[in-house]
């Protein structure tokens, strides 16, 4: 049976934040169990957007017009929201993207001009997709080395093998914060530390951290980090890169165009100081109103106390799952997020998610991006369930239960 | 339990699946095709052997789903008993006819009526049709190493 965990906070009214919740799929409640991929949007963010394109539209930084400077005003109202929410230094340091993968191509692309052969770049086993392949082109391109720093079968980074791989070479140690297949949550803070040593600019996905846990990027001490705002409970198309200002400045631009210019004549062009330096082109002013809305929704139903009800939920769901002799979990850090990777004994994820879908539940099966992580465990996918604090015990029952069913049809 | 679920995993199907027929690979062939779907990482590798180029003989090693294997069980089992130069054109009726959900016994085995359930189920088409697509490339590579 549940505990009574879910009285930490009115998780009744917490689910009527969310409209999409209240849906039959299959003919059962739906039960969204795939917060990793994409979170659900609370009405605040909806009727944000909504409002902006009713009320406040035009584009921004560009017009002396009243509907250019309300516009502009709550685009940058969102930049200084987002500096406050990770405890960025100030608002020159978070750069707009289209999301994670655009903020690691981002810094993978602006760095190509300062990289030699001779140089290395550091990664590890657990990587997503988005934060191996940026780094590869970046290697092509300049003839450098891509390193790869070990996991054990925990799901765990091997710190001692990650310092020996770190060296006077090394000039980027780019890994995540946590793990979108694991669920592991790397210990940055002192990897941060032992890269800082060496003089290794570090580079922190955080697309699966944010939103789960307290982010604070001074005293993390990272050099960039990167994040979406579709996993923040805000629209998709909007990201965030935050970069410390004295390397942003360091960087060469991106994209070039309108907004991120000073000057331009035919024979030469004189770019536009940060954070715009790195803003090509039409921003997505919608997108980055939804996300000030999303961590303002965050910051009035306490982080924290969500934080407590996805940790429940998880426990419970790993409990559960241990019952079952054919589960193997794929990922076992003690430090873990709200993210379960499994795999079930002689049956394919791909047709426990097609039953699992019948039974109104939405959850992830295949590789999730992570090809060569699949490779180290020598399977071809996983069954994942990842957890938001909208998410109940009850609901794991049900998962549960269709698990069995599952189990029974297919053997 | 859901009508289109049961109909989907019914018995033929969970049988090919977890027992696929001409499962393995050959000890001797002549061609061979790998085919992957980079959306789930599901693999396929389809070997092919012929006799005077008409007792056709194809095999298979998946790592798939229930569904992938049972197809590719199904298909090995369909186009083992045709002469080369039908193939092709049973791969494409049958590419089209678990598309829309209508292979026909008239022209193929009752067993292959079985695939007719994954249209009910798009998201996993691509399953059911890997071995399919595999083994035209393998017979198109081959029509033009011929040539």
């Amino acid at each position: 049976m549940p505990s009574n965990n879910n009285n930490i906070f009115n998780i009744e009214s917490i689910r009527k934040d969310f409209p999409i919740l209240d849906q039959e799929i299959n003919g059962a409640p739906l039960i969204y169990f795939d917060n990793a991929a994409s979170t659900q949007k609370p009405t605040a963010v909806i009727n944000a957007i909504k409002s902006y394109y009713e009320n406040d539209h035009s584009n921004v930084h560009r017009g002396v017009h009243s509907l250019s400077i309300r516009a502009t005003e709550l685009y940058e109202a969102s930049r200084k929201k987002v500096t406050d929410y990770i405890n960025a230094n100030n608002s020159n340091e978070i750069i707009f993207t289209k999301g994670t993968t655009d903020s690691i191509n981002l810094v993978a692309h602006s760095l190509t001009n300062s990289i030699k052969q001779s140089d290395e770049i550091v990664i590890t086993t657990m990587e997503h997709h988005s934060n191996i392949v940026p780094w590869q082109e970046l290697c092509k391109r300049t003839g450098a080395s891509l390193k790869i720093a070990p996991i054990d079968h925990n799901g765990e980074l091997m710190i001692e093998e990650l310092e020996k791989l770190l060296c006077k070479n090394t000039k980027i140690l780019a890994l995540t914060h946590t793990s979108n297949t694991l669920g592991t949550i790397n210990p940055i803070k002192e990897i941060i530390t032992m890269a800082h040593h060496l003089n290794i600019k570090v580079l922190i996905d955080g697309a699966q951290a944010i939103g789960h846990q307290n982010i604070d990027v001074q005293d993390l001490d990272c050099d960039f980090y990167a994040f979406s705002g579709h996993k923040l409970y805000g629209p998709t198309g909007i990201g965030v890169l935050y970069g410390k200002e004295d390397l942003l400045n360091e960087l060469e631009p991106y994209q070039f165009g309108g907004e991120m210019i000073l000057k331009v004549t035919f024979d030469e062009t004189t770019y536009n100081s940060l954070p715009y330096k790195f803003e090509a082109g039409t921003p997505n002013m919608a997108g980055a109103i939804g996300l000030e809305k999303a961590i303002g929704y965050l910051e009035s139903v306490n982080l924290n106390a969500c934080v407590k009800q996805e940790t429940a939920v998880t426990k419970y769901a790993l409990k559960q799952l241990k019952d079952f002799s054919n589960i193997k979990l794929i990922g076992n850090s003690d430090n873990r997020s709200s993210i379960i990777s499994f795999t079930i004994e002689n049956i394919h994820p791909h047709d426990i998610g097609t039953i699992l879908n019948q039974k109104g539940i939405a959850m992830r099966t295949g590789h999730h991006c992570t090809m060569p992580l699949m490779d180290f465990y020598n399977i071809p996918g996983t069954i994942r369930a990842s957890f938001s604090f909208y998410n109940t015990e009850n609901e794991v029952d049900d998962m549960v239960g269709a698990l069995q069913t599952a189990c029974e049809m297919l053997a | 339990m859901n009508i289109e679920l049961q109909d989907l995993y019914q018995k033929t199907m969970i049988q090919h699946g977890n027992n696929p027929l001409n499962f393995g690979k050959p000890q001797e062939y002549e061609h061979t095709e790998e085919g992957f779907n980079a959306l789930c990482g599901d693999k396929i590798n389809i070997y092919f052997s012929s006799i005077d180029n008409k007792e056709v003989n194809f095999s298979f090693v998946s790592v798939g789903c229930i569904i992938c294997k049972a197809s590719g069980s199904l298909m090995t089992k369909e186009l083992n008993k045709k002469d080369l130069e039908n193939i092709e054109a049973s791969i494409d009726n049958a590419m089209i006819g678990i598309n829309k959900g209508n292979l026909k016994d008239d022209f193929f085995s009752n067993e292959l009526m079985t695939l007719n359930q994954i249209k009910n189920f798009p998201s996993r088409l691509k399953c059911a049709l890997l071995p399919w697509e595999t083994a035209m490339r393998l017979l198109n590579n081959m029509d033009n190493n011929a040539r």
